[in-house]
Order: C-alpha cells, then structure tokens, then sequence
C-alpha cells in the first residue's frame, strides 16, 4: 500500500493546466478571425482540441486494458480508468462546443452530421465503461471487466463510424461547410497546431492526477476491506444484567 | 459582419469551455483531497 | 478419459437456459407483453392517424426490438448466481462453449420475439409489406448480432451491482449498426435499390461480435 500513496501530492501539473489553457486562450483571442466564419471560426480552438483529446484518450484506455490483459498489474488499469474518465469529460466538452458552434453558424443546435452522431454515441458508450467500474468493489475482477469492455468498445468505434456515414451519405449529402477546410490559412493552421499541443499538454498533466486519485481511491478501498473495525460500533452496548433495578 | 453578436458566441463557449475545465480540474483535486484524508484517519 | 466436444458442451449450456425459460417463462410471460405494450404506447403518445403509423412502424419494431431485446440476453445477469457460475466454471466446461450455449438460447428466444413483435406491428401499424421477404434474413442476422452483443455484455458485467440496468446501457450504443443495418435494408428496398452493403456489415459485425466473444470469455469467467 506505501506504493500507492505518494508522501507528496504533486502540485506542478495543476501549474501546467493552468498554464496550457491560459496559452490556448491568447492565442485563440489574437488570431485574425476567418474570412467566412468571422469571430466565430475562434471556438474551433477549444472544440478541435477537446475533439482530439476525445480519441487520444480512448486510444490510451485501449492500449492501458491490453497491456492490463497482458501483465496483470493493476497501474495499467487504473491508467485505463483515468483516461477513460478524461476522455467521456473532453466527448462531452467537444459535443457541447459543437453544438454552441453549430447554433451560433447555422442556427440550430443539433445536425445528424456522421461525426457528431458518432461523438454522441461515442459519449455513451464510455459512459458505460465507467458505470461499469462502479459495479464491484474487487480489483482484479474489476480490472478484468472493464479491460475487455475497453477493448470491445474500440473494436466497435470503427463498425459504427462506417455505419452512420453510410448511413447518412446515403440519403442526404452532406450539406455543411465543413471550416477547417484545406484552405485554412497558415496563422491559423498554426494556432489550432497550437492549441492542440497545449491541450495535450493539458491531458498529460491532468492523467498525472488522475491516475494518483485512482491509486488513492484503491488505497481506501483496500484499507476498507482489510481494516474491519466494529460492526455496529456505538449502537453496540454491553447487555444490562441489572434486571432494571 | 455583425461582430458584436459573434463575440457573444464565442464568449459563451469560452465560458461554457473553461468552466468546465475548472469544474473537473477540481472535482479531481476534491477526490484526492478527500481520499487522502480518509487514508489518514483509517491508519 | 473421455472429452466432450466443445459443441456438446455448448448444447448443455443452451438446454439449461432453455428448461430454464420453460420453468419461469420470464422471455414470454415478461419481455414479450411488456415489447408488446411498448408498440401500443407509441401511437398513443405521437397520434394514431394512419400515413404517420405507416411511416415510422418498422423503424418502431426494430427500436423495440433493440431495447427490449437486450432484457432477453441480461437474464443470465440476474437469474444466474455467483455460486450458479463457480460450479459450471469447475466441471471444467470450456467458458467459450459456455458463452457460445448462452448465445445460441438467447438468439433462439430472440427469434421468437421478433416474429411476435413483427406480427403486432403489422397489426398496430399497418405497416406496407414491401420486402417482407428479406425479413426472415434481416430477423435472423438483428438475432444473432443482438444475442451474441447482449451475451457478451451480460458477461462482461457479471453479477455485479445495478447489472441488470448496466448491460441495456453497455448494449444500446453498441448495437447502432445492427439498427442502422436492418432499418436501411428495408429503407434501400423501399428505394429500389440493393441491399447488399447493409447485410454485408450485419455480417462483419455478426463475426468480430463472435471472435471477441469467444476470446474474452476465458478471461471473464476468472474474474
């Protein structure tokens, strides 16, 4: 157990945090806006990255929960689980940004776009790998489960990616302008590069304290299970063998 | 182009974006916060 | 020492589930009328005029179909115990035989379900009969993908806690090309056009559904 709790919480990554979102904030404000999408083309600077951390996150809860399968330590899980924490944070946060961009660009909230559909379903089902996590309080078995869900869930990502753009180009053809074009300008291109790597960043530093809140919550749950204490503690009282006198 | 009406916009998702950075950021620091105290008082 | 062959062992696993359908009849005495009443709920809520019924009632079926088929494959998530599970784990039956035995008795429920339902939507909805040939197909592939998706999942939750509310919730995102592929096969007929593509991904996703099922199952009966 001394190897799951750190002397020391470290405190550098909510420095880094703080200062990858502040750096994604100025450059996102001082960027000249876009010829088309005017002021508006400035929430692609939060949306695109959280979108990325979305899938960078589930990718790293796949790989976490093979190499979980495959040395059975359970850091690798709990790796999974943190990741997979962050990246039902960040879907949420691209599909609430999303449709912001959406209502402020085309004044509705919600298109049966392929990739928003996606998101959405995406969302869901990581949802559930966390509701699954909260089913067994054994580590090994827990790790087990969700380890297979992790991967079942990737396996399937790509079956339903292919699936809703069949089945919306099928019927109506797309008929959003999609504004990161290729024509995007270079300062532009490279503010996004950059907002993307400080959200990166941003991720690394947040997956530090996350994975150490993951070993603390272990910690407490083995302290639970082995410390055993009374069962009823003050509601125990010693018999009264006075016979009421 | 109507910019006031934009930057609207794009204040409410910056605001809606970092808030809920802030909010998560410290619904993890919370967790640890109370985890570690609870490690505290078991031992 | 004799073994018995893994498809014996999965048709012990899947007589046991069906004589235990027969004993508590949950899959026709519950699943079936409450996706029944679930049809009669629908034009109740959204208006009874008939163009409108026509329109949306196989989409209805197969939704139906999806969210309260999975019920018939979460059974074993409440029916079966912890101590039900240690004891087919040590008469030493294959566990990839055991999910296979699972699968083939849920499909078999499932089929049944989903020509009952077929038959009220008909009734409720007097839904056109345009390409009811390919239904027998599209029912048996939406079958074997559901059974095989909610099998899986089923095990995957095991006996934990909440697990019969957790598998509907592991499932329903998942089974989005199954729905997609059924409801756009008819879609395509009504079109005039080939319905191919859509039962050639009901497939692939029928066969990776199968291999993760099968490889998994050793390491989900452990925990």
């Amino acid at each position: 157990m001394a190897t799951l709790v750190q002397k020391k919480s470290p405190v550098w990554p909510w420095i880094v945090m703080a200062i990858a979102g502040l750096v994604t904030f100025v450059a996102a404000m001082t960027v000249p806006p876009d010829a088309v999408q005017g002021q508006l083309s400035r929430i692609m600077y939060v949306h695109v990255p959280s979108a990325w951390l979305a899938y960078l996150s589930f990718g790293v809860t796949m790989i976490a929960s093979g190499i979980y399968l495959w040395k059975r330590d359970l850091e690798w899980d709990r790796r999974a689980h943190a990741s997979a924490e962050i990246g039902v944070f960040f879907t949420g946060l691209a599909i609430a940004l999303g449709m912001i961009w959406g209502k402020s660009t085309w004044g509705t909230w919600w298109t049966w776009d392929a990739r928003l559909t996606l998101t959405a379903i995406m969302f869901f089902v990581y949802l559930g790998y966390l509701a699954l996590r909260r089913t067994t309080d054994d580590m090994d078995a827990r790790a087990k489960r969700a380890a297979v869900m992790g991967i079942l869930a990737i396996v399937q990502i790509p079956l339903v990616h292919f699936s809703v753009i069949w089945w919306q180009t099928l019927h109506q053809p797309p008929s959003i302008i999609k504004p990161e074009g290729p024509d995007m300008d270079t300062v532009m291109v490279l503010t996004l590069l950059t907002a993307v790597a400080s959200f990166t960043v941003m991720y690394i530093a947040m997956m530090v304290k996350r994975v150490e809140l993951a070993r603390l919550e272990d910690a407490v749950l083995i302290a639970e299970q082995t410390n055993t204490g009374p069962a009823a503690g003050e509601a125990v009282v010693a018999p009264d063998l006075s016979g009421g006198a | 182009m109507d910019y006031a009406y934009q930057w609207n916009w794009v204040m409410f998702g910056y605001g809606v974006a970092y808030a809920a950075l802030v909010v998560f950021a410290s619904s993890i620091a919370v967790r640890v916060t109370r985890a570690r105290r609870r490690l505290g008082e078991e031992t | 020492m004799t073994r018995t062959s893994f498809w014996t062992q999965a048709m012990a696993i899947t007589k046991r589930d069906v004589m235990r359908e027969r004993r508590s009849g949950e899959v026709l005495w519950v699943t079936l009328p409450f996706g029944a009443i679930a049809l009669l709920l629908i034009p109740i809520a959204i208006g009874t005029d008939r163009p409108t019924l026509r329109a949306i009632g196989v989409g209805m079926f197969w939704v139906i179909v999806m969210l309260f088929g999975v019920l018939i494959a979460v059974r074993q998530a409440h029916t079966e115990s912890q101590a039900q599970r240690d004891v087919v784990a040590l008469t030493g039956i294959d566990p990839a035989a055991g999910y296979v035995g699972r699968v083939i008795a849920s499909f078999m429920f499932l089929i049944g379900f989903e020509v009952v339902l077929a038959v009220v939507t008909v009734a409720l909805y007097d839904v056109p009969l345009d390409g009811w040939a390919w239904m027998p197909l599209v029912m048996v592939l939406v079958g074997a993908g559901l059974s095989l998706l909610g099998t899986l999942a089923a095990s995957i939750v095991s006996t934990g806690r909440s697990a019969s509310a957790l598998v509907p919730l592991l499932v329903a995102p998942l089974s989005v090309p199954l729905l997609i592929g059924a409801t756009q096969t008819f879609e395509a007929l009504r079109l005039g056009r080939s319905s191919l593509t859509w039962t050639l991904m009901m497939v692939i996703v029928i066969l990776l559904l199968a291999i993760a099922g099968v490889m998994s199952a050793r390491t989900l009966q452990e925990s």
